[in-house]
């Protein structure tokens, strides 16, 4: 793919259109940053950011560039579903020779995406766009464009055909790009599948069973050994009795045949907050338990070191994590170092 | 934070009863908490909307708040998740009919502390019979197992004299509990142990920490210590070996204010409380003797009342627990202060022992003389 740093016209098309996008997809607190960044005007709503944005690529303000810039840290990081994988240190080794690997990914084919730009394109099937080795790590991307309904209850009305009364129910359609990544970090001896669609059995059977497929040409997929997810769930739930910045909303442990759950009511408080049930979590011999899922908000830090609370899904026996805020790359990353930490 | 004022028996007479009594509850377990009008009277006859007027009535000290819940799994969407399209449990959320809304009612408050593992250690006169009432005692407040270490060092009368005997004990006290603080940790109780010490057990457990700057310990309470007034809680505690210091004082103690003229580095701060200006609790037991606290009468009252409390509340409000008054100390001239008095004592009791394995000897020796007569 062509890198320009002026926008065509066709381009500018481009990146309205993901413009658009973007500011229906991502939190309001991304795109303030990328305005900001660049000396844009914010503006206060939703509305203002697409207008702003809009204004700034037709004046040439806001260009491919800084978008890919900010896409490359926002877009298809946070909210979204994680398999986790552990790299045996020999292969950690072989995955750090850049060149072996551009080789190989050249020899399978993939010539076109190999260090491609980021792509602007919505297409309809899950498709390929991009490998590259940056920072010691490689990454492979998917992208698939798909439209969602969001319910406009205002636009609703009646109508009245034939004599008879219709409830029409209105839904605004956007659309929106979901990003599937693939990323092995062999310094930190960890790779992981990203999956923007939500869980169902089958339909991330088949997003992993195509990501291997692909990635299996470059790198040795099945020496990769998955996270044991239920170890982090007990070991997490632990860290939070100590209140050390780790809060569970819930948790359930199983033990042969039956379990058991604790869960908080609010959003507010963690369960461990309110003492009766934490006594009774004290009872708990967890070694006797597997851990079966667990909600909990994780601390996590940008690149920047600031830090913030987001809220992670874990599921035990799908070895899933499942991240329930939008984040940046580098949040991402520290929950899943957390996560290693723990198991 | 403590409980706030709340004219209870004010509410008393424009709600129900049992619904204030449910309320109340809240409030003196400690620790945040979050209710709803229909939560609270669920337990009731009450209607949730009476409820609700009684939480809005206390409303401050409690936040209301209108929280938004997913209808069909009923988990609350944080403020900053409302423009999710999906609940944690996977329910489309975008329509606003998959929503509800109700009102809740925050308190606001530091989390209680969690009692993991006791060690208890008596003093040198006994063996520490109060340990197995402790036990008990522990073993029925919490509702679950809380494990108490009981260490029981032996009848200690001469021997707490000597300067080389109390070394030997410290030691054995570090020891012991670094031990057990790797057993636990593989048992999933987790963290320095709480320790409740009576008189020679006090002494030992603070030189422990000073002697070993890696020992920890969590909360620590202190009955007829005799340890110096004037002994530094502040090192300890900034040096993150000690949580917090609760010293329970008797006014009637006579060993703890004897204790300065026959064991080395030891005062009555068991009878006058610590003199220094330390951040720890202090709470006077007025005509309390040495071992009062432990008599069948007085257990009961003082764990619920003293060291439970002491042992469970937030950090932020351990000092309201104090009851202390001040008193000025000063350590006595030095041939008293536990030099040549314990010496003259040791001599004594060494020339008594000698005097009576001589006395034996000669009276073997008399008997096997008369025998072979």
């Amino acid at each position: 793919m062509p890198y320009v740093s002026e926008p065509l016209p066709s381009e500018a098309d481009a990146l309205v259109r993901l413009a658009q996008g973007i500011v229906l997809a991502q939190g309001n607190e991304f795109i303030k940053e990328l305005l900001r960044d660049r000396g844009i005007r914010i503006g206060a709503t939703k509305a203002d950011f697409e207008r702003n944005m809009l204004a700034a690529i037709y004046a040439g303000d806001l260009r491919r560039e800084h978008i890919e810039l900010w896409l490359n840290e926002v877009e298809g990081w946070g909210n979204q579903h994680v398999y986790l994988y552990d790299v045996p240190r020999d292969l950690s080794i072989s995955l750090g020779d850049e060149e072996a690997l551009k080789k190989k990914a050249l020899k399978a084919g993939f010539q076109e995406q190999y260090d491609a730009g980021i792509s602007l394109e919505y297409p309809p099937q899950r498709t390929l766009t991009r490998i590259d080795y940056t920072d010691g790590q490689l990454s492979f991307v998917w992208h698939q464009g798909k439209e969602s309904a969001i319910r406009k209850k205002d636009r609703d009305f009646r109508n009245e055909i034939d004599g008879d009364i219709y409830d029409f129910r209105a839904y605004r359609i956007r659309s929106e790009r979901a990003v599937t990544r693939f990323v092995v970090r062999p310094s930190d001896n960890v790779a992981a599948i990203f999956i923007q669609t939500p869980w169902i059995e089958e339909e991330h059977d088949k997003v992993i069973r195509d990501v291997i497929t692909v990635v299996a040409r470059v790198i040795q997929f099945d020496e990769l050994r998955p996270f044991a997810i239920a170890t982090a769930i007990k070991k997490l739930d632990a860290i939070s009795l100590n209140s050390k910045g780790v809060v569970a909303h819930s948790t359930r442990l199983s033990s042969s045949g039956a379990y058991i759950e604790f869960g908080s009511t609010s959003a507010r408080l963690g369960y461990q907050d309110v003492g009766p049930v934490r006594e009774v979590r004290q009872a708990v011999r967890p070694r006797s338990f597997v851990g079966l899922n667990g909600n909990f908000m994780l601390p996590c830090a940008d690149r920047n070191g600031d830090t913030r609370s987001v809220g992670v899904q874990l599921v035990g026996e799908q070895r899933r994590l499942k991240l329930g805020h939008q984040m940046t790359a580098s949040e991402v990353w520290s929950i899943v170092q957390l996560v290693k930490e723990n198991l | 934070m403590r409980a706030p004022e709340i004219p209870w028996d004010g509410l008393s007479k424009r709600y129900p009863t049992e619904l204030v009594q449910a309320v109340r509850r809240l409030f003196e377990r400690g620790g945040p908490f979050e209710t709803s009008g229909l939560e609270l009277s669920s337990e009731t006859s009450c209607s949730p909307e009476v409820g609700e007027d009684l939480l809005r009535a206390i409303s401050p000290p409690l936040l209301a708040r209108n929280a938004v819940r997913c209808a069909s799994c009923r988990f609350e969407i944080p403020d900053d998740a409302r423009d999710q399209r999906y609940c944690p449990n996977g329910h489309d959320i975008t329509d606003p009919e998959s929503l509800r809304q109700g009102w809740m009612f925050a308190f606001d408050a530091a989390r209680t502390r969690d009692v993991r593992w006791v060690l208890a250690l008596h003093g040198m006169n006994t063996s520490g019979a109060w340990q197995e009432e402790f036990n008990w005692r522990v073993a029925t407040t919490y509702g679950r197992s809380v494990p108490v270490a009981i260490y029981k060092y032996g009848i200690v009368r001469p021997g707490a004299l000597s300067r080389w005997y109390l070394g030997r004990l410290t030691r054995d006290v570090s020891s012991r509990i670094e031990r057990l603080q790797g057993q636990t940790d593989a048992d999933g109780f987790g963290g320095p142990p709480d320790v409740i010490a009576h008189s020679l057990g006090t002494w030992l457990i603070a030189n422990a920490l000073l002697r070993n700057s890696g020992l920890r310990v969590g909360r620590l309470i202190l009955t007829g210590s005799i340890l110096r007034p004037d002994f530094c809680w502040q090192a300890l505690i900034s040096n993150g070996q000690v949580q917090a210091v609760l010293n329970h004082y008797g006014t009637k103690d006579i060993w703890a204010g004897l204790a300065h003229f026959v064991i080395p580095d030891s005062g009555p701060s068991g009878r006058i409380g610590f003199t220094v200006d330390a951040p720890i609790v202090q709470v006077r037991a007025a005509g309390f003797a040495h071992s009062d606290f432990f008599l069948e009468e007085n257990l009961s009252r003082v764990f619920q009342e003293t060291w439970h409390p002491f042992l469970t509340s937030a950090e932020s409000d351990l000092r309201a627990l104090s009851i202390h008054e001040a008193v000025k100390w000063s350590e006595s001239p030095w041939p008293l202060r536990a030099t040549l008095l314990p010496a003259l004592l040791m001599s004594i009791w060494w020339f008594v022992v000698l005097v009576g394995i001589l006395c034996f000897g000669v009276g073997i020796y008399r008997i096997f003389q008369m025998l072979m007569n």
